[in-house]
């Protein structure tokens, strides 16, 4: 029965394989979450054209040409978003924070981690399996070794999305990593006021540089290269946000003071007291990508952590995302959707919690043109769910990219395949 | 190890333990306690005592009791901290505290058989391995030497479900040293949360981590292998040393005490039987080998813990009777030898009529146990095993008894037990199920709906806020 599903589901796939973008296709009968404009629809249909959906809503003029899938009893999700993602950085996952950082002294901002994606990592369908159809990659915080030069940046988040063909980048340099914390300020030169000092510094010289200014003797003194300061260029144009990795309430309220005085757009990662500032945040307009499971002082920096805090948040009105945890990362690979589903028993509703693993970091990193959502004109990464996709019973049963339905195959699943027939049998013999 | 062979191995501990009884503080000659090499002395005793309770019936509940099927409508009695009666027609006695569970699903308290809360505190090293020993042999370590009872992580295990948790040392060395079973009830001291009459671990660690050179470490995994076995052979000779003086003793024979030697007096311990061996280890070709080892020295290994490649090896594990401690089975890829692992490891094991327990090694994980069992099951569904919620339920409870050793007393709503019960606000499969009531030895220990007003931990205490309970 599975076999069979598979081997359909494969045909499928070769079917749609190269003019696969091309293909007229809709979905139907199916409960549509658009977070979009066409809202929550028990028994909805979704077109998709050229890679495109053309149209959602209740009811939808199906032309005679069109692939019908009937999803009923299934329910449809954009793409899931995996956000502060090492996917596909690493080959294999050191413990702790796994993405990739500069170790060059006189590059920080500038190191852009989209040139270390590998596309071809079995981390991509894991991930894609669970109906994770985009990522945003972040470089690991600055580091510095003892007597290097200090740093605040770590270097440029960009975008994928996780489609089987090769066209993966969907944008790379979206914003610029900085962290402010216990660690972190000591590699910006020991302490809070050091990290101020030289965030104000660097931006001061991006916007020399903006002007047509390049004093090399500054640079050089700040540890600064050419590179950083064209990373920097859109931060202090306010084109993209800087992100501040802050989880002690008064990290996270210097973060907003800094953002003001230098009139540039910051997004709060970690924020584990965050909830505390809830008001302030959702004033200064200053989304928040929070480690949904942190619920304990795992450093002094997070000792008013709580599981409430996204409830608490999103009343407030501040855009939430999800990530997983740096230093529990290795577990949350594959999918952010529980995560999500947490949340809810603690105060979140449904499809804000659904939202922050879609539609909410699209829109923090400027994507939401294009993803996060169901809407005319946006990809079709869709998702069919056999159910809630935040329920740890639910799977996803299709993914598409771009409209082109994803193989359901990983390297996981195949060592599955591999061995599982040993013990099929097993459980209906009587034993002994 | 066959169960004839394990049986022997036990009749053979049991002979030893018998021949220690009491015979060395009976001597006027007999050394001080801390001195006598008999390992039958219990030196940091169990101090736990189960907080007062009232006789309580919860009634119109969903019952999980994994002991049998799943009883719809039922009632749960329990009495001076054990269970009395479990089923659908089970007269609630008057004058008893009754717990309307309309609704509601209940189940044993969780057993987390891997963790390492207490010695990874928060703050700290939260996700670390504690109490890591340098050298490639920390077989005398007592990790509750370690345990610090003020983490603030065991007021959130137990409002997670977890009312039991086997504490390991870390997997830096070959051996790394005794485990600890605590209940997750406040205490002043580890002793304080001991749970009584549990038996030891030894925590020894396969593959990567007690590898790879370094100060003390073997270099490679065959470097390992020499470790376990030229310990093995010196326990097993110190084993004998201590029962020679112990025989000398009892026959009224002058006699020197061998010096004790802690680390040799667990991995002694760990080949009589009274030890329980618990093994890190991830590939399956070393489980496999580390099953020929426990064949080569005569010991039983009480699971393999992690083990993401046991898929690969069910039947074996079966047929020898190890169960296996692990996740839900997220691609992990952490290490090399993580790289293979799957979310069906669990759903396989079941199917092969092995034993297996969901764990956490992770502070993070512990709060949502049942989250990782419903995971594994769906994936197991998903790929046509029939796991069902009594099996499920059983990964959570009564099968982490057994590692641990406890499952006489503990992991199962039956008659007798020890009354360690959570009444699940939903399905506890559910990603929005949270426990209401979580009760240790009958006592309720927590309760959603009231929320202490202060932490329990003494580190809070004045640091933390906590906002508004939800809704």
């Amino acid at each position: 029965m599975i076999r069979r599903k598979s081997i359909l589901a494969a045909l499928l796939v070769l079917a749609a394989a190269s003019p696969a973008a091309a293909e007229t296709l809709a979905i139907v009968n199916a409960r549509v979450v658009s977070l979009g404009a066409a809202g929550d629809l028990p028994r909805g249909a979704v077109l998709v054209r050229d890679g495109k959906i053309v149209d959602v809503g209740a009811s939808v003029r199906i032309p005679s040409d069109a692939r019908v899938i009937d999803a009923a009893g299934q329910t449809l999700t954009p793409g899931l978003v995996a956000t502060i993602s090492p996917l596909g950085l690493n080959d294999t996952i050191g413990s702790g924070w796994p993405g990739r950082g500069s170790t060059d002294p006189r590059l920080s901002a500038g190191f852009d981690v989209a040139y270390d994606v590998d596309p071809n990592s079995p981390q991509i369908p894991e991930a894609r399996v669970e109906g994770v159809t985009a990522a945003v990659l972040a470089p690991t915080p600055a580091s510095a070794a003892a007597g290097a030069p200090r740093k605040v940046f770590g270097g440029q988040l960009g975008v994928i999305q996780l489609s089987d063909s090769g066209d993966y980048l969907v944008a790379p340099h979206v914003a610029v990593l900085t962290a402010l914390g216990e660690g972190s300020t000591s590699t910006a030169g020991g302490g809070r006021g050091a990290w101020r000092g030289l965030i104000k510094q660097s931006l001061a010289l991006a916007r020399d540089y903006r002007a047509g200014r390049v004093d090399e003797g500054k640079l050089e003194a700040l540890s600064l290269s050419r590179a950083d300061m064209e990373a920097l260029a859109p931060i202090v144009d306010r084109r993209q946000p800087l992100v501040v990795e802050a989880n002690r309430a008064s990290d996270i309220r210097l973060a907003l003071a800094t953002a003001r005085e230098e009139n540039i757009r910051i997004v709060i990662s970690g924020g584990a007291e965050a909830w505390l500032l809830a008001k302030e945040i959702a004033a200064a307009k200053v989304p928040v990508i929070l480690d949904a499971e942190d619920n304990q002082a795992f450093t002094f920096d997070s000792l008013n952590a709580t599981y409430r805090n996204a409830a608490i948040l999103n009343q407030a009105g501040v855009l939430v995302a999800f990530k997983p945890g740096i230093a529990r990362i290795v577990f949350l690979i594959r999918t952010p959707r529980y995560l999500a589903g947490r949340t809810v028993p603690y105060g979140l509703p449904w499809e804000a919690a659904l939202a922050a693993i879609t539609v909410n970091p699209a829109r923090i990193f400027g994507f939401d043109g294009a993803k996060g959502s169901i809407a005319p004109g946006k990809d079709a990464d869709l998702v069919l769910w056999s159910g809630d996709p935040l329920e740890t019973t639910t799977v996803a049963r299709r993914v598409l990219i771009g409209g082109v339905e994803q193989p359901m195959t990983s390297r996981s699943r195949q060592l599955r395949d591999r061995y599982i027939d040993a013990v099929r049998p097993a459980k209906a013999a009587p034993e002994s | 190890m066959t169960m004839r062979r394990w049986r022997r191995a036990a009749l053979l501990a049991g002979a030893v333990l018998a021949g220690c009884a009491g015979g060395a503080l009976a001597q006027p000659s007999a050394p001080r306690a801390g001195l006598d090499p008999s390992f039958g002395v219990d030196a940091f005793p169990s101090t736990y005592r189960p907080a007062p309770s009232v006789p309580t019936a919860i009634i119109n509940a969903t019952i999980l009791t994994a002991a049998g099927p799943r009883i719809d409508n039922g009632v749960l009695l329990l009495r001076d901290g054990k269970v009395a009666a479990v089923g659908r027609d089970v007269a609630v006695p008057a004058g008893v505290q009754v717990i309307d569970a309309k609704g509601r699903w209940v189940t044993p308290g969780i057993i987390d058989p891997h963790s390492h809360i207490g010695v990874g505190s928060s703050p700290g090293e939260a996700n670390g391995d504690g109490s890591n020993e340098s050298g490639p042999n920390a077989a005398g370590i007592w990790v509750e030497h370690a345990v610090w009872p003020q983490d603030p992580m065991f007021e959130r295990a137990l409002a997670a479900g977890v009312t039991t948790t086997m504490i390991l040392p870390g997997s830096a060395n070959l051996f790394n040293g005794r485990t600890v079973t605590l209940k997750t009830t406040p205490a002043l001291s580890p002793q304080g949360m001991k749970m009584p009459g549990a038996p030891y671990g030894l925590k020894i660690a396969c593959g990567e981590n007690p590898t790879g050179g370094g100060p003390g470490k073997p270099g490679t995994r065959a470097g390992g292998m020499l470790g376990y076995r030229t310990t093995f052979a010196a326990a097993a000779a110190y084993a004998d040393q201590v029962r020679e003086y112990r025989r000398k003793v009892a026959a009224d024979q002058p006699a020197q005490a061998p010096r004790r030697d802690l680390a040799l007096e667990t991995v002694a311990a760990a080949l009589e039987g009274q030890v329980k061996v618990q093994i890190h280890c991830y590939r399956a070709d070393e489980m496999l080998q580390m099953i020929d080892l426990s064949h080569e020295f005569g010991f039983k290994i009480a699971a393999f813990h992690h083990a993401l490649e046991a898929f690969k090896i069910a039947p074996v594990l079966a047929r020898e009777g190890i169960p296996v401690a692990t996740w839900a089975g997220d691609w992990s890829g952490y290490k090399m030898e993580a790289y293979d692992s799957i979310m069906e490891n669990a759903g396989i094991l079941e199917a092969a009529g092995g034993v297996v327990a969901m764990h956490s090694d992770n502070v993070m994980i512990m709060q949502h146990l049942n989250q990782e069992a419903s995971r594994a099951m769906t994936a197991a569904r998903e790929a046509g095993l029939n796991v069902t919620y009594e099996d499920a339920i059983r990964w959570l409870t009564l099968n982490p008894a057994k590692i641990l050793g406890i499952e006489a007393r503990s992991g199962s709503l039956e008659v007798g037990k020890d009354a360690d019960v959570v009444v699940w606000s939903a399905d506890p499969f559910s990603v929005y199920s949270l426990p209401d009531l979580v009760l240790v030895d009958g006592a309720v220990m927590h309760d959603r709906s009231k929320p202490p007003s202060q932490p329990r931990s003494d580190f809070e205490l004045g640091l933390q806020k906590r906002p508004e309970a939800s809704k």
